[in-house]
């Protein structure tokens, strides 16, 4: 067949020539001739697979076909054949309509449901009004086949046209299917579909699904799992129906269809989750019937379960703390469900089972894969990090080390590599643990077998660090500094910082190891090891104390880590167990598209936590969801950055220039954290994972400080990240692009830095001296949206920094190109769009009760700053006051963006009114989407609406038509308008609307309500 | 937000598409393709996550497993069930390999496209399962599986037009099964002798610790039944009550068993599985292993390995295989057994020890010395991976699990119901594993 492939005209003169022939019947008797036709058909169906184009065979095939009509296999190969070449040859197709619709009144129900299926499948918008009356005949068919596939087929007419469906009152007959139909199948479809088109918790009503249930032996294994959605969405009115619900249904969980198992779990769930003890029982109950299909031999049934298990054991470890054997990797897992167990194990570990659980992980360790011995020496890591009594755990992590260390350049160095990197998160944990730890470390000969950046970055801050317990440690440092320009950026990174840290401990010793490490550091050509020397260097020559202070502080206790998941984002994901999202342990809303029809079809929560990882990612690189988890939230930002980057424009000036202002503040402590600068989680060896855009070989656990720590600055060091980020995606877009000989990003980045010294002297700055004027401008631009609200710092930020840039005489290349870059001053808002991306994955990694302030970077700005900008006063700083406002008729947005816009800006109006219990009825009739549309009219969008009666909520959104000049000008990103509206119905008497809006332009706000008001209005009557 | 499925892909090792079924325009051919290009031949990317059985690209979510040596692929753009895909395809399988009356593979989906792509027309519509039950599909779709090169045998003018009208009369039957309360068994099965096999199957997994402390052991067991019986007879079956978890056929009135623990059901007509049960506790331990392995200065191991059958001398396990593994530099072994053979096989890296009849309670050793290529430079130290073991013990029940009666009823005929029952078990091992 695939030997075929390449001569595909031969093969089509071919077959074309043998229909032909066939189509008359010649000297063959019926049967032979059909046996031919069928040959023939065959080998086109086969070619068609292939993914050749059969198409011009259309009116061959057609002829043929219906020349012997009543031969069913021959009827179905035809219909395959049309629905596939359909959409392509639509005037083709309309031949073949009428002995469709003739099919659909055959005698024969097979015949009628094959030929309404296939109808429904021609996806012509144009031969609708072909597919409607058949649906509606097929809708009352006499037969259940039929009647099903006349059911599936509303749903196919919905997903052509919506308002056909409406129209025509499809749904309603479909409703009234549901509720009467003798058949279960016809119920299930109905369901399936019903769910397809509204949110399931308006669908589901008492009697109903009590009806359903008591059928649901009837239903085959996939009508179940329909009946159980339906269930698990059903707000049960009491805890005696909750345990009535339970009765009934536990016994689904002894199905051997493990999708119907899991479905049950769902509903046992979602019914307690808010009766805690029950839900506890609950959580007892389904232990079983989950370890069950982890011991599926089938491996994606294990992984899909696992991955559930997973969830349940971060939300509530306790339920599997005895199970921990059950999770022990058997040696024909494959290697996902193994780091699924891996994952699980590290989760459950309490003081109660911790032995076991890292003896096992210590055989782990001995895998011959090197990812397998890793994954377990991380997951040691992360339990010595969560189990207080971590004394042991400490042991066999240094038990590792040991391990190279016997075997000198043995193949153990993962296994050193990744020991060395959960030590120092030990540690920090665990500051008490350090002369343990340090003291191993000391015999570790480790300079010149440790290969890999993220480990001897480790190594060197972790000697660094406790520099004191270490008689050589400046010997050990030695060699790292010799071999400065080879190692890599982390690495010289954590060089610069340890031997800083170590002159301040020890300075006799020490001196001559910084001298070297600075002098190397400043000749450096990484920029953020570039910057890091020179500003250690000025800082040390200007205050010493000072120095010590920011450089070399007593460790800080991190008391604890946080997760590559928020426990919000956790919940979300929680709220759709049982999906794909629990799998990729993402909010649904990172990896899929939402199409339009998506929009009605969820609950609204455009304030929700979702947004640990931007639409974009999942745009950009999804794949990276299914990576690295721990890594995903850095590479995510480089993912954002380098859409931001490319694709600038999308994001609006403001929301850019504000987080380019955060960015900056937050620059302002670069050199407060030194250690958490030191850690291979910080800029540098970020770099590597984000970079590539792949997941990082060794990603550490992005860490955090909690809010009331005692040293607020060490909330920036966190952000320190920043820099570092930021750059890499610019080298990253540098080398996809070609490369830029003035680099912006690094531009930006050097005056931000050059702020860095006088974080002090923000109120009396002095005046302007000698900055170019583009210079100032870009400035201006940058600033004016973070800081607009606050008109002395922002008087003064420009000039403050300006000063910087301009009193120290760089002699850098960086310097240079921070000059001459003026031209790219239009890019920096561009430059911007990332820093916005890397705000809002700050503002996740903080998990304090910052989380939800309108947007990660913002809060640090507020910490740093006693003025919080409020972005809605600002003025745009280019735009000149233009009151009228056009909107764009085909604005885009993603709910992800608007989600972060919502949460970025304060409102900025809002208002309310009563309205009459007709007026809600209109708003909420077709599903809301009669209204929805009528928005769409005057250009407001609908982002996402729901709710349950007699609440809803819709999510709008305006975006700023801009002439096709401003437009190109990058600097000005069009306005936005977000609107909530929340509609409280009051029963009879009608009900309140309550409207907020957001937007990013206060100057067109006004021009903007009044088109909102008038289209409100209008629709209101 | 049910899930739903935008297409379904059969391809071969390699990603060529075989077969390909669009439910939903939303995905188009070259996403497929994408499958090959970025899942399986993916080489920029960290090999160890290539296989995971659930991939997202672009916003096409990419959930695919393994048979034979074909890829069954799902794609979808919602936020799917991933059990449920899985567990269709599974299904999936399972409906094509009883209609092929052989193994879903590459030549068969060759041979049998025009069947599948019927099928796959019936299984489902617009990306939402329909049904896959073979039983009942098997009534509406009559094509066979051509088992070999796909021609149709000559049949007389006659036998076509019987088999047509029993084909129209099956189809209009054919939904109306679904909605009986017995879809699974059609009506008036005549057999001239009544007959039930009932197979326990049991896997044992174990790991031992050297010392010979039980670290880990379950018994994952089934019973598959075979059932060759008149008309509608109600089976019960009383099990004594070991399990941890068990989940049944459809068949099975799963009502009754969470109240009076005896599994009653019709059963399907010929072959199935009734049921599948986990065991964690009250397990014997078929056979104990005693290993002693040492490591003799650099170039020298010594292995002892002592295995004890530990169940009833009436009973024999078949093939037992030891496999005790040696390190990577091995160059010689000397060998010695009390019982079955063994030899040094360098591509496993193991000794393989092969017994073909372990009688009851006897206990056999294997002996080694194992000489090793002093390596010049140092060697990454021995990981010492653990003992695998496989056996068969016909007629053994490892996890204390009984068939206490299997009583057979039907209500028309009632005593006149004569019944031949079969029963068998099986101890078979999973993973056995002694870490040494």
């Amino acid at each position: 067949m695939a030997e075929n492939r390449g001569k595909p005209r031969g093969e089509l003169a071919e077959l074309s020539a043998q229909l032909q022939n066939l189509c008359t019947a010649g000297k063959r008797t019926e049967r032979e001739l059909r046996n031919a036709k069928k040959d023939v058909f065959k080998k086109v169906i086969n070619y068609m697979t292939l993914g050749m184009d059969m198409s011009a065979l259309f009116p061959m095939m057609t002829s043929c076909a219906n020349l012997s009509s009543d031969d069913l296999v021959l009827k179905k190969m035809l219909y395959l054949y049309l629905t596939h070449y359909a959409s392509q040859t639509p005037d083709l197709a309309l031949l073949t309509i009428n002995q469709l619709q003739k099919d659909c009144a055959d005698h024969d129900p097979m015949i009628r449901g094959l030929a309404l299926r296939s109808l429904c499948s021609l996806r012509v918008a144009n031969f609708l009004e072909y597919v409607v009356t058949p649906i509606m005949t097929g809708l009352s068919d006499r037969h259940p086949y039929v009647r099903r596939t006349a059911v599936m087929g509303v749903l196919k007419v919905h997903h052509i046209d919506p308002t056909t469906v409406a129209q025509q009152g499809m749904v309603e007959r479909v409703k009234r299917l549901l509720s009467a139909d003798s058949d279960v199948q016809v119920i299930a479809n109905c369901l399936s579909v019903l769910m397809q088109l509204e949110p399931p918790s308006r669908l589901v009503e008492r009697a109903f699904l009590y009806s359903l249930l008591n059928r649901i032996k009837e239903f085959s294994d996939w009508g179940q799992c329909q009946v159980l959605e339906l269930a698990s969405h059903y707000p049960p009115s009491g805890e005696a129906e909750v345990y009535d619900l339970l009765n009934a249904l536990e016994d689904r969980m002894g199905h051997t269809n493990s999708a119907v198992v899991l479905a049950t779990i769902k509903v046992f769930l979602r019914l307690t989750i808010n009766m805690t003890a029950t839900h506890q029982q609950v959580l007892e109950r389904i232990r079983e019937p989950l370890k069950t299909l982890i011991s599926r031999d089938d491996a994606a049934t294990a992984y899909a379960a696992l991955s559930h298990v997973l969830l349940l054991a971060q939300r509530a470890p306790m339920i599997f703390e005895n199970d921990a054997t059950a999770f022990f990797c058997r040696t024909h897992d494959p290697w996902f469900v193994k780091k699924l167990k891996l994952e699980i194990l590290a989760a459950i570990a309490n003081s109660s089972n911790v032995y076991d659980i890292v003896t096992e992980l210590t055989e782990y360790a001995r895998d011959i894969s090197p990812t397998m011995a890793r994954e377990a020496v991380r997951a040691v890591g992360r339990i010595a990090l969560a189990v207080p009594d971590s004394g042991g755990i400490i042991e066999r992590l240094l038990l590792f080390l040991d391990a190279g260390n016997a075997g000198g350049s043995s193949g153990s160095e993962h296994l050193v590599s990744e020991a060395l990197v959960q030590l120092a998160d030990v540690v920090r944990r665990y500051p008490d643990t350090a002369h343990v730890v340090v003291g191993a470390l000391g015999d570790l000969g480790v300079y010149g077998n440790i290969t890999e950046p993220a480990a001897r970055a480790s190594y060197v801050w972790l000697i660094g660090q406790f520099g004191a317990l270490v008689p050589e440690a400046p010997y050990i440092l030695e060699p790292f500094v010799e071999g400065f320009a080879a190692e890599e950026p982390a690495v010289r990174l954590a060089l610069l910082t340890s031997a800083v840290q170590l002159f301040f401990r020890r300075p006799p010793e020490a001196r001559g190891l910084l001298g070297a490490a600075l002098a190397a550091g400043v000749a450096d050509e990484h920029m953020d090891v570039r910057d890091r020397a020179l500003m250690y260097y000025r800082l040390l020559r200007a205050d010493a104390a000072a120095a010590e202070r920011v450089i070399a502080p007593p460790l800080l206790v991190v008391p604890w880590f946080s997760e590559a998941l928020s426990p919000e984002a956790r919940d979300a994901v929680f709220e759709e167990f049982n999906s794909l999202s629990v799998v990729f342990q993402q909010p649904s809303g990172a990896f899929i598209e939402r199409q339009a029809y998506h929009s009605l079809e969820s609950e609204p929560e455009p304030p929700a936590p979702a947004a640990t990882t931007g639409d974009l990612l999942a745009l950009e690189a999804p794949e990276l969801v299914n990576a690295q988890r721990a890594t995903n939230l850095l590479a995510d930002a480089d993912m954002d950055g380098g859409a931001g980057g490319a694709g600038g424009s999308g994001r609006d000036t403001p929301s850019a220039a504000a987080a380019a202002a955060a960015l900056g503040s937050d620059l302002l402590d670069l050199s407060l954290g030194p250690d958490v600068a030191a850690l291979p989680g910080a800029s540098g060896s970020m770099g590597p994972g984000g970079m590539y855009g792949g997941p990082m070989p060794h990603p550490s656990p992005a860490y955090t400080v909690l809010p009331p720590t005692p040293q607020p600055p060490q909330i920036g060091s966190l952000q320190q990240q920043q820099p570092g980020q930021q750059q890499q995606q610019w080298d990253m877009l540098g080398s996809l692009m070609g490369p830029p000989p003035p680099l912006p990003p690094p531009q930006q980045q050097q005056q931000q830095h050059q702020l860095q010294p006088l974080p002090q002297q923000w109120g009396g700055a002095p005046p302007v001296q000698g900055l170019p004027p583009h210079q100032q401008q870009q400035h201006h631009m940058m600033m004016a949206g973070g800081v607009g609200a606050a008109p002395a710092p922002a008087a003064a930020a420009p000039p403050a920094s300006g000063a910087g840039v301009g009193g120290v005489a760089m002699p850098l290349p960086g310097g240079m190109a921070m000059f001459g870059g003026g031209a790219g001053g239009g890019r920096a808002a561009a430059a911007a769009g990332p820093g916005a991306g890397v705000g809002e994955l700050l503002g996740l990694l903080d998990e304090g009760p910052m989380m939800r302030g309108p947007g990660g970077g913002m809060t640090m700005v507020g910490q740093q700053q006693p003025q919080q900008p409020q972005p809605q006063q600002q003025q745009p700083a280019h735009a000149a006051p233009v009151q009228e406002l056009v909107l764009n008729s085909k604005a885009r947005m993603t709910p992800g963006s608007f989600q972060d816009e919502w949460r970025r800006l304060s409102p900025a109006h809002s208002a309310s009114l009563t309205v009459s219990a007709a007026s809600v009825a209109s708003l909420t009739a077709n599903n809301h989407r009669d209204f929805t549309q009528h928005m769409a009219q005057a250009n407001i969008h609908t982002i996402a609406s729901g709710g349950q009666p007699p609440n809803f909520r819709y999510y709008f959104y305006g975006q700023q038509q801009q002439s096709p000049a401003a437009a190109a000008a990058p600097s000005s990103a069009a306005s936005l308008f977000l609107v909530e509206l929340l509609l409280r119905g009051v029963g009879a008497a009608g009900g309140s609307l309550t409207v907020t809006v957001k937007t990013t332009d206060a100057a067109r706000l006004p021009a903007f309500l009044e088109i909102w008001n008038a289209c409100l209005a209008g629709y209101l009557g | 937000m049910a899930s739903a499925a935008s297409a379904i892909y059969f391809l071969n090792l390699r990603g060529d598409i075989l077969l390909e079924r669009k439910y939903k325009d939303d995905v188009d051919r070259e996403i497929a393709e994408s499958f090959r290009d970025r899942i399986l031949n993916a080489r920029d990317r960290d090999a160890t996550a290539v296989h995971v059985p659930i991939r997202t690209l672009g916003s096409v979510t990419f959930m695919y497993l393994r048979h034979a040596d074909i890829y069954i692929l799902l794609l979808t753009r919602s936020n799917g069930n991933a059990m449920l895909s899985f567990r269709f395809m599974t299904s999936l399988v399972s409906l094509f390999q009883s209609y092929f009356e052989g193994d879903l593979c590459e030549s068969s989906i060759r041979n049998n496209f025009v069947l599948m792509y019927e099928l796959l027309d019936e299984v489902m519509d617009y990306g939402l399962p329909q049904m896959t039950d073979p039983a009942i599909l098997k009534t509406l779709i009559l094509q066979k599986g051509y088992r070999s090169d796909g021609l149709l045998g000559p049949g007389s003018a006659a036998d076509v037009a019987a088999k047509k009208a029993r084909d129209a009369a099956a189809a209009a039957n054919a939904t109306l099964a679904v909605t009986g309360a017995v879809g699974w068994r059609r009506e008036g099965l005549k057999y001239k002798r009544n007959e039930v096999y009932l197979d326990l199957v049991e896997q044992v997994n174990v790991l031992l610790s050297n010392n010979g402390t039980v670290l880990r052991n379950d018994v994952v067991g089934r019973i598959q039944m075979k059932c060759f019986l008149s008309d509608m007879p109600e089976l019960r079956l009383g099990l004594n009550d070991q399990m941890q978890d068990a989940t049944f056929h459809q068949c099975v009135n799963l009502g009754a068993y969470e109240s009076q623990k005896v599994v009653t059901f019709v059963p399907p007509d010929g072959e199935f599985e009734l049921m599948r049960y986990r065991v964690a506790e009250g397990i014997t331990l078929p056979f104990k292993v005693l290993p002693v392995i040492s490591e003799v200065g650099r170039t020298r191991l010594e292995a002892a390995v002592s295995v004890k059958a530990n169940f009833s001398h009436k009973l024999q396990a078949g093939p037992v295989v030891v496999l005790v593994p040696v390190p990577d530099n091995t160059a010689s072994a000397k060998l010695l057994v009390t019982a079955g053979r063994a030899k040094y096989d360098a591509t496993r890296k193991a000794l393989v020890w092969k017994v073909p009849r372990f009688l009851g309670g006897a206990e056999h050793t294997l002996r080694a010395e194992v000489t090793l290529v002093a390596a010049t430079r140092d060697k990454k130290p021995w990981g010492r991976p653990p003992i695998q073991m496989q056996f068969q013990v016909p007629m053994l029940g490892c996890s204390g699990l009984r068939v206490q009666y299997l009583r057979v009823v039907e209500r028309k005929q009632g005593s006149a119901y004569k019944v031949d029952k079969w029963v068998r078990k099986l101890c078979k091992s999973g993973d056995f594993l002694i870490r040494i």
